[in-house]
């Protein structure tokens, strides 16, 4: 049992912001069996923002990411991405959406330019544009010395930041990553930082996973809780400071919340 | 541009960039291999190669038995053809069932496709066509030593030839496609446990199969009337709507010069292979995301498990030692008990050698004469070597690879290393002895033999398995594959190779002398009056000596190298 079930906050961005949202999850559940991963979930966000999911082990983050993108199908609810509708026409969502799941998938016999030119391939870019996208990732992700090597020898964090350059090689308009920042080193976590902010004022939309209560604190515009399938409580940094009033901390914030309880990871 | 038109451009041009990128990663294998281990690579490819030249000359001999024993009408009446044709068949639907649940509904791969906005069929036409790709693999290994064979036993044209190509070329595309149908049906309705539906679908085939067998071999005819009987009796399998017996008909028709009727079955062959690929690649593209939606679900939901029972056997198998080091052979118990992939088919490849010793006394042969026990016997343990072998090779060679990679957690552990490969020695020991035993223990029991001679071949049977295992241990340690997770890629790279070859030269060399132990006895006729000669004793005793002796090298050469690797 949670300790307290507080009202969540509004789970709509501000409405200054106003054009297109993004995302549209209405009322999205998901479960598998008798464990219910994701339920009754309602999240809406909006260009121009990057939005920090959190919870515990278990708590439904993953099922929401992979719901969102179209890879898990919801049992109920709608899921829009840039107004189309992932279940009726989910291949014209796609095409504005880059994935990087926590263990990031790169083919072991192709190297990471292969990997990225065939990401870019599919996605339609031209190849002088992937090789322009590619020079500037590279200097922000530092790639190069490990670029042209076959991707088994990679280590995670090789694997990671070569999956994030194919992820954005078509300049998507919704970045979503899980765990992004798992085996970087601080260079490249303070890159990354950089660059999902530089998304972000660019119009686009990042929505991320994490454990990591400071990176959320520092990037995210908006930060989501979720536990036990529940979206318990969404807002700005500063709405939820003051909404909850626990010591001002991310970390306080989210341990009130959250209650300690930890369950099998979704 | 139309609406259709561009679906088609963006199918061709999706293909093409999948094939695309499949021809790169193959060209960088070729080119990793050829590069870093050029030898390796010429080694592999030439027992490929002496496999292939072996496989012809035993399907020519087997075409001139037929032939000598009058068996033509086998032949000319499709038989044979239905058989292999039926047994291939089930052997690729299998095999691309349990790569296409991988490929299209397991995590990584299909999760990274399916993220991309990848028209749903023009993934599953790539994954079709690597299905086929896989499948000619058969042509290349059976159907090209089973094709020059044939014309060697027959006179065939020039157009024999391409006709036999074509005809292989038009079936596998079917097994194909019911290997992608059967996938997709376990991802749609039975999610929660592939591997299990996979088990239990061979094991009702194999069970079909014994039964059968076992009625047709109720009779105690001679070898020439057995096997006329029993390609009567499995005309059950030539039904004129089966594939097997269209391609089996349009081969004896090249055969006989009748291109027309040749040319017929081909179409006839071909026709319902594309059809039935057309309707997988549409079923399966349209329901792609919703069956990799229901196989996510599987694999959230998994049972919980006690371990007691692992706990009680490790404990009564290995009572005898410290409780630290009887602790890491729990693990590797629990590990081997729940890859249902390792234990069935150890049970299935020990569930058939138990029903054939059960049916020993069924052979026509009279069991009552010292020396066909005594050759009997020794077949018996040949098989069960053999058998052993390739298990050994298969299961415990990739033990020290994948336990290599956990270096970082095992070269922690307050054990020495060497300690570590010899408790995996003895698990290889226990599990390889115990099963071993019983199947030749069954057999002295059938065969009805004296107490010390079934205490030989179990002792000879025992002595093999120490040697498999330290093989099977040792060149592990010696060649570890850190880079790959996957047991059966492991076994089948270079250092794998060499521990099978390995293995089996060990088996040849016992056997041998098992021969002349067994033999010499015979000739004797003291085998079954219960008394070995001394000259047996001093060959039993060589014989178990060469297995400790091959089981010490072997793990003293790993040894050394596991102590060295580096996490």
């Amino acid at each position: 049992m949670h300790q307290s079930q507080p009202q969540p906050a509004s789970t709509q961005p501000p409405a200054a912001q106003a054009p297109a949202p993004c995302v549209e999850l209405t009322g999205v559940s998901k479960s598998f069996g008798d464990k219910h991963a994701v339920v009754d979930l309602t999240l809406t966000l909006m260009p121009g923002e990057v939005f920090a999911f959190l919870g515990p082990n278990g708590a439904g983050k993953t099922t929401t990411l992979k719901t969102t993108t179209g890879l898990l199908r919801p049992d109920r609810g709608t899921v829009r991405v840039c107004g189309e509708n992932m279940l009726r026409n989910g291949r014209a969502a796609k095409q504005h959406i880059a994935y990087v799941p926590d263990q990031p998938f790169l083919y072991d016999k192709l190297t990471g330019r292969e990997f990225i030119t065939f990401t870019g391939d599919v996605y339609g870019v031209p190849r002088a544009t992937v090789a322009r996208r590619l020079a500037r990732l590279d200097e922000r992700l530092d790639l190069e010395g490990f670029l042209d090597q076959i991707a088994e020898s990679y280590s995670h964090g090789m694997k990671q930041k070569t999956a994030l350059a194919a992820a954005l090689i078509h300049a998507p308009r919704l970045l979503v990553v899980d765990e992004p920042i798992v085996g970087l080193d601080p260079r490249t976590i303070r890159a990354l930082k950089v660059l999902f902010r530089d998304i972000a004022q660019a119009g686009g939309t990042v929505f991320m996973s994490t454990h990591t209560l400071d990176v959320a604190e520092a990037v995210a515009d908006r930060i989501g809780i979720i536990n036990h399938g529940h979206l318990i409580t969404v807002g700005t940094m500063d709405e939820l400071r003051s909404h909850y009033a626990a010591g001002g901390r991310l970390e306080d914030i989210f341990l009130t919340l959250t209650d300690g309880h930890e369950e099998h990871d979704v | 541009m139309s609406e259709p038109a561009a679906n088609a451009r963006g199918v061709a041009r999706g293909a093409r960039l999948l094939a695309g990128c499949r021809l790169r990663q193959l060209r960088n294998v070729v080119d990793q291999h050829l590069r870093e281990a050029p030898g390796r690579t010429f080694l592999v490819l030439s027992l490929l190669v002496l496999i292939w030249v072996s496989l012809y000359f035993l399907l020519r001999e087997v075409l001139q038995h037929i032939e000598s024993w009058g068996l033509v009408g086998v032949v000319a009446d499709q038989h044979l053809f239905v058989q292999f044709f039926v047994v291939l068949a089930i052997m690729l639907a299998f095999s691309n069932a349990i790569l296409t649940f991988g490929s299209l509904y397991g995590r990584d791969e299909p999760g990274f496709l399916l993220s991309m906005p990848l028209p749903a069929r023009q993934v599953v036409a790539v994954k079709w066509i690597e299905g086929i790709v896989l499948s000619s693999w058969s042509f290349l290994l059976l159907g090209i030593p089973l094709m020059l064979a044939i014309s060697r036993n027959s006179p065939v044209e020039w157009y024999y030839y391409p006709l036999f190509f074509a005809h292989f070329a038009g079936f596998v595309i079917i097994p194909a496609c019911v290997g992608l149908l059967a996938a997709w049906v376990v991802a749609m309705w039975a999610p929660r446990r592939p591997i299990m539906v996979a088990i239990a679908t061979g094991v009702l085939l194999l069970l079909g199969v014994i039964y059968w067998l076992s009625s047709i071999s109720e009779s105690a005819l001679k070898s020439e009337q057995w096997l006329r009987v029993v390609f009567r009796q499995m005309g059950i399998i030539k039904q004129p709507f089966l594939p097997s017996t269209w391609t089996a008909k349009g081969i004896v028709a090249a055969i006989q010069r009748d291109i027309g009727e040749s040319l017929f079955y081909l179409a006839v062959v071909a026709g319902n292979g594309l059809f039935l690929s057309w309707l997988t690649v549409n079923v399966l593209g349209i329901t792609w995301s919703e069956a990799f939606s229901r196989a996510q679900r599987g694999r959230y939901h998994q049972r919980i498990r006690r371990g007691w029972c692992t706990a009680i056997t490790c404990w009564a198998l290995f009572f005898y030692l410290p409780g630290k080091l009887r602790r890491v052979m729990l693990k590797d118990l629990r590990s081997f008990a729940r890859d249902a992939r390792q234990w069935s088919q150890m049970a299935i490849m020990f569930g058939l050698l138990v029903i054939y010793v059960l049916n020993l006394r069924r052979l026509p042969v009279d069991l009552d004469r010292p020396q066909i026990k005594g050759l009997i016997a020794f077949l018996n343990l040949t098989t069960v070597s053999l058998i052993l072998a390739t298990f050994t090779s298969r299961f415990v060679y990739p033990l020290l690879s994948l336990e290599g990679q956990q270096l970082w957690l095992v070269g922690l552990l307050p054990v020495r290393r060497a300690t570590l490969l010899l408790i995996k020695f003895l698990f290889a020991v226990t599990v390889t002895s115990l099963s071993a035993a019983v199947v030749m223990g069954l057999a002295a029991g059938v065969l009805n033999m004296p107490a010390a001679f079934a205490a030989l071949n179990i002792a000879v049977s025992v002595g093999i398995c120490v040697g498999l295992a330290g093989l099977s241990i040792g060149l592990g340690a010696r060649f570890p594959v850190l880079t790959n997770r996957n047991p059966a890629r492991i076994a089948s790279g270079f250092g794998g190779t060499l521990n099978l070859i390995a293995s089996m030269l060990f088996v040849g060399a016992e056997m041998a002398g098992m021969a002349v132990l067994t033999f010499h006895e015979m000739s004797r006729n003291v085998v079954f009056t219960g008394q070995l000669s001394q000259g047996g004793k001093w060959t039993l005793a060589a014989l178990l000596a060469g297995s400790g002796l091959v089981a010490a090298g072997s793990l003293w050469i790993g040894i050394r190298h596991f102590q060295r690797l580096e996490a």
